[in-house]
């Protein structure tokens, strides 16, 4: 009886140690255990007698690849930014696309205490959770501060809903166009001109070698919305699964349903025949992490919106070497002003200093680097003042530097072009405005109709976009079931706000 | 005498040695298909890389490899933590809920306790009705903040109307009123007899329901893919859920790999899943003989009888 | 309430002991209470949501408040998706096949187990058969993905192209899921339940079968006549708890073992799946309460139906 109570007893003990363990964040450091480095430097080794005011923890969600290294990042990040906001980061990423989204929509409709989120027309449905009430309205911050120099007016207006920016949109190319990345090997390996690529159909021939050729190698990598139907580059009105759109070459101002379009059926059955071909991964229905498949390095080609650099720049996060293949026209639209932002939830306890931090993403240099490419010395090495090279350490690879603050900041990798940042600028000033650029759809009035759009197309596209499932069969009850769900209303209300605003603006 | 008798009745009774080789045959097919899925992905664990990649998923190995734990085992610190945390969560867990609806069943055994029907009813009406999901979010998320901490995942499982009703049947057909009433007259209180004689009596019962919260917890994804963005908190369910979607997951936090080159074409992915699986069955299967004994009691009295 | 029986009039020492009873009772409720109060009953203020244009406002009980009532239209909205129909159709004909066959196949089973002469072998194959319970539906998942993937799958890769036939593009096609799905359903479940059953079966007293075995009964005959009848009354109460329980399914199971498939939606959405769904992916508030409202609603009604009948039945056997 003693002998079983005193292995009770250890039990337990053993238990709340790993209590300690498992909730020890709560803990303070130890002295002992801060570094010998940051010791040295203040000669009060001793505890400081005036305690410095406890630093305030600000939450950072970004849509990213898990990076190991992140708990080093969000320790570098609190170390520097001691002094300047005394804050605590704590950062994490979730996967692209569909990982992120339903990770930060709960949290942001629940009012969870999150500080800053990654939002967009892609992820996290800037404009429905705007609209929703889920973040602060920044106009009042942006009055005074750095970053409406920085972005530029038109980038903010033309991220703002009725007047308000409710994010920060990103500084980066301010245009985009679409076409592959092609695997570098691979083009060299089978002598690809790419310079006679001028449309999806002239990498056919290639495809078909490859798929002979190349076992392990699928030729076209399409997952959920990353494929060949970004090619038509539809200018959606609101998010990217959410019918409406123009065409992207300002040919007239009717607003259409963009999944139902002559060509998006053409290319529905296009996909059909590379999924039966083979050119499509088999099991691409339930393949869900587009950035990650594009790492394992067993596909040719990727589609991928491009801008100058492209290629080099995503060897960065995928440790592959690849060559860029423009299709489409650069244009300039609201993908790209509501392409990649920042916003601080309403739930957030702290927006001020939450401002204050993103702010510091578009002025402060070491901060951008910091979170794009990780710490110098470990994870890069300096090759010149603003050229860096990755060490062999992956444990951080977050690269895409366009998801936050100023990417005109980064630092440029080994492999990239110099005038990279000329470039773009040159870039910038080719694209052709599209008609809706500074339009903002606002939803109230037909919230339910696209939750329930939403639901229908999350249903039926990828079995479309994919050619996974017969085309005629799929479309025909993806119709009938867009229809039920209040198609024609979401458009006509899209097309009443489009006229009315063309009429203000004078379009 | 009587026994002898008994036994060669019985016998008179048994089936026939053909029917029980038929019976038997049903059951050998049964197992199979119970326990095949099971050996597949334990093959697939010990499958190469290339061999996956040449002859697919199968159940004998042609390229026998432990590639995929050497991995598993080098990335560790994810899955170690991970396994940390669905241990503690698990035993933690199981103790407090098995207090919490043990002491909450017995006074709805008791017919002495006159409001008994009432409390049944709230803890019953709950599993009919629910506030659903954001309100339910919201109040550990604004209200009762425990998200993202290691109570979020134990706190929402502590009550369970369905295993508080097998308990208390359980009270009921086991421990007999007039014990209680002896103990009564000796004096002692309401918890001390709970304590002293009630719960010795239940064991049974304790176990099976100790069973069921094992399993609820051991098991449970769904409050980490509701409350915890944390990767500390994260258990070896939901790691896996998460390396469904990335394979990445697993070298999170891992301070070998940092320093390792490792390039994802080169990681045995689809092995290294199965391997996962195959580490978060083990212990909930080897758990089991330890509650065998009791649960077939505990599970006959309470559920069949209730 | 229990005041209520307090208050009413006794000898003085029987309501000091009483009090001091009911004290004790109410203290070991007390934690449980706690519990329920914050993990459900506080939560269930939240159904309004329904009926209102949700907007997060400071805090919880805030932003029910001050949300604007919008009466039926979160419902309207519902309703008029054909995924109304859909879901509610799935979700009730799914638990009406996993009910039949969760009594059919472990009553045969148990019965035969208890057949078995060799009664270690009969343990050996009940602990086997148990397994599968023991696995979250993450693992079934990665079992069901071994089996069905279409670049490795087994039976893509070692039995269907080994007979030479076409793949079988398994997340795609709905037409195969309603099997899929029950045969897992089936898989997991099947040995519990025969282990119940299986040990009701061993409580009923030997000597019904040995006099029925003197009279010349024959095996079939004892089971019509003697098994079946006895175990009636727990099969009767097992199939209406889950009646009860027919617009709750089992969400593990469609949410994990399809991987959220969109062509399978079809076959494989059921309410709790959808609800889950419009909240995370289009974070539509409004649709995801009043789906969820609705569904708590019938199935409140069947749950005081079933337990209606069961309080006909045998009123101890009763929930409430």
């Amino acid at each position: 009886m003693k002998k079983r109570q005193r292995s009770l007893s250890l039990a337990l003990v053993l238990i709340m140690s790993l209590a300690l363990v498992l909730t020890g964040c709560g803990a303070p450091a130890k002295p002992a255990a801060s570094s010998p480095a940051q010791s040295s430097q203040t000669p009060a080794t001793s505890q400081p007698t005036e305690s410095p005011k406890e630093p305030v923890e600000l939450t950072f969600y970004c849509v990213g690849d898990s990076q190991p290294d992140m708990q080093k990042i969000c320790d570098a990040a609190t170390e520097y930014l001691k002094d300047k906001l005394n804050v605590k980061i704590k950062a994490e990423t979730f996967g692209w696309g569909d990982t992120y989204t339903p990770k930060i929509n709960p949290m942001l409709s629940s009012g969870q205490p999150v500080d800053i989120v990654f939002t967009s027309n892609w992820a996290a449905n800037y404009r429905v959770n705007a609209n929703a009430g889920y973040f602060t309205d920044l106009t009042p911050y942006l009055q005074n501060s750095p970053i409406r120099e920085i972005v530029g007016d038109d980038f903010l207006s033309g991220s703002a809903i009725n007047g308000k920016n409710y994010a920060v949109p990103c500084n980066k190319e301010k245009v985009h166009n679409w076409g592959f990345l092609l695997k570098q090997d691979l083009v060299v390996k089978y002598n690809i001109d790419v310079s006679k690529i001028k449309k999806m159909e002239d990498l056919e021939p290639y495809f078909e070698t490859i798929k002979a050729n190349e076992p392990g190698v699928t030729p076209l990598l399409n997952v959920q919305m990353e494929g060949p139907f970004k090619l038509l580059d539809w200018d959606n009105i609101s998010d990217d699964d959410i019918p409406g759109a123009l065409y992207p070459d300002n040919r007239n101002n009717t607003i259409i349903n963009q999944f139902e379009a002559p060509e998006s059926v053409a290319l529905y059955r296009k996909m059909r025949d590379y999924y039966n071909k083979g050119w499509i991964h088999p099991d691409a229905a339930t393949q869900d992490n587009f950035s990650e498949e594009m790492k394992t390095g067993k596909y040719f080609a990727v589609v991928q919106s491009l801008k100058p650099g492209k290629d080099a720049e995503m060897k960065a996060s995928t440790n592959i070497d690849w060559v860029q293949v423009d299709i489409t026209v650069p244009v300039m639209s609201n993908r790209e002003t509501t392409g990649a932002m920042l916003a601080i939830p309403v739930g957030s306890e702290h927006p001020d200093l939450a401002f204050k931090f993103i702010e510091l993403l578009y002025t402060d240099k070491y901060l951008k680097n910091l979170f794009v490419y990780g710490i110098e010395n470990e994870h890069y090495v300096k090759v010149s003042d603003n050229v860096i090279k990755l060490t062999d350490n992956t444990g951080y690879r977050a690269g895409n530097g366009w998801r936050f603050g100023d990417q005109f900041l980064d630092y440029l990798l080994e492999n990239e072009a110099p005038d990279k940042w000329e470039q773009f600028k040159a870039y910038n000033a080719k694209g052709i405005p599209l008609n809706s650029l500074g339009f903002a759809f606002d939803a109230t009035n037909v919230e339910t109709e696209i939750g329930a759009l939403k639901n229908v197309v999350q249903k039926y596209y990828k079995q479309l976009f994919l050619g996974t499932a017969d085309t005629d069969s799929t479309l025909s009850s993806f119709s009938s079931e867009m229809k039920a769900a209040g198609v024609d209303d979401v458009i006509a209300e899209m097309q009443k706000q489009y006229d009315d605003w063309r009429k203000t603006v004078g379009k | 005498m009587m026994a002898r008798k008994l036994n060669k009745q019985s016998k008179l009774n048994q089936i026939s040695a053909t029917g029980n080789l038929l019976l038997n045959m049903l059951f050998v097919f049964i197992t199979i298909v119970c326990i095949a899925p099971v050996i597949l992905v334990l093959a697939i664990s010990f499958t190469s890389e290339e061999a996956i990649r040449h002859a697919g998923y199968s159940f004998i190995p042609r390229e026998f490899s432990t590639a995929a734990y050497d991995y598993v085992l080098k990335a560790g610190d994810a899955i170690w933590r991970a396994y940390g945390v669905s241990i503690f969560v698990t035993v933690i867990g199981t103790l407090l809920s098995l207090a919490v609806i043990c002491m909450y069943a017995y006074p709805l055994s008791r017919s002495s306790f006159r409001a008994r029907g009432f409390f049944s009813f709230l803890a019953y009406f709950t599993m009919i009705f629910g506030g659903g999901l954001v309100p339910w979010i919201m109040v550990y998320t604004r209200l009762f903040k425990i998200s993202n901490t290691i109570w979020i995942l134990i706190f929402p499982y502590l009550m369970n109307a369905w295993f508080v009703m097998i308990m208390r049947t359980f009270y009921k057909t086991t421990v007999p009123e007039s014990i209680i009433e002896s103990a009564r007259i000796d004096g002692a209180g309401e918890f001390r007899t709970f304590l002293v004689i009630v719960l010795p009596l239940s064991k049974a019962g304790l176990a099976t329901i100790g069973l069921f919260c094992t399993l609820v917890y051991w098991n449970d994804w769904y409050l980490p893919l509701m409350f915890v963005t944390e990767r500390k908190f994260f258990n070896i369910q939901y790691l896996m859920y998460q390396t469904l979607v990335s394979i990445q997951y697993l070298t999170s936090g891992s301070a070998q790999f940092s320093e390792a080159a490792v390039v994802l074409a080169n990681l045995p992915t689809e092995s290294a899943r199965m391997a996962i699986a195959i580490i978060s069955i083990g212990p909930i299967v080897l758990a089991y003989p330890f509650f065998r004994r009791y649960f077939i009691k505990g599970l006959t009295i309470g559920a069949v009888k209730g | 309430m229990s005041m209520l029986y307090l208050s009413e009039p006794k000898p003085l020492g029987k309501l000091k002991k009483g009090l001091r009873t009911n004290g004790a009772f109410i203290a070991m409720l007390l934690p449980g209470l706690f519990v329920l109060l914050i993990n459900n009953y506080i939560p269930m203020f939240g159904v309004v949501i329904a009926f209102k244009r949700y907007r997060f406002n400071k805090d919880f009980f805030t932003s029910i408040l001050t949300s604007e009532w919008i009466g039926f239209k979160n419902f309207e909205f519902f309703f008029k998706t054909p995924q109304a129909y859909e879901v509610t159709r799935n979700t009730i004909l799914y638990n009406f096949v996993f009910i039949a066959l969760g009594v059919v196949i472990p009553v045969i089973l148990a019965i035969a187990l208890n057949e078995l002469l060799n009664k270690r072998l009969s343990n050996f194959y009940q602990s086997i058969m148990f397994l599968p319970y023991f696995l979250s539906w993450i693992v079934v998942s990665y079992l069901a993905y071994s089996m069905l993937s279409m670049e490795n799958g087994f039976i893509n890769r070692n039995i269907i192209r080994a007979l030479g036939l076409e793949s079988v593009n398994w997340y795609s096609e709905p037409k195969y899921w309603p099997f899929i799905l029950t045969f897992f359903q089936v898989w997991k479940y099947t040995g519990y339940n025969a282990v119940v059953y299986h040990a009701a079966i061993s409580g009923i007293d030997s000597e019904y079968y040995e006099s029925a075995a003197i009279d010349g009964a024959t095996k079939w005959q004892q089971t019509r006549f003697i098994t079946i009848p006895l175990l009636q009354p727990v099969i009767i109460i097992m199939t209406l708890l889950a009646v009860g329980r027919i617009f709750n399914a089992d969400f593990g199971l469609f949410f994990n073992v399809p991987k959220d498939s969109g062509a399978l939606y079809s076959v494989t959405d059921v309410i709790d799946t959808y609800v889950f769904r419009a909240l995370r992916n289009s974070n539509s508030v409004g649709m995801a309460s009043a789906s969820g409202l609705y569904q708590a609603v019938i199935g409140c009604i069947t749950v005081f139906t079933a337990n209606f009948i069961v309080r006909k039945i045998d009123k101890e056997k009763a929930l409430f």
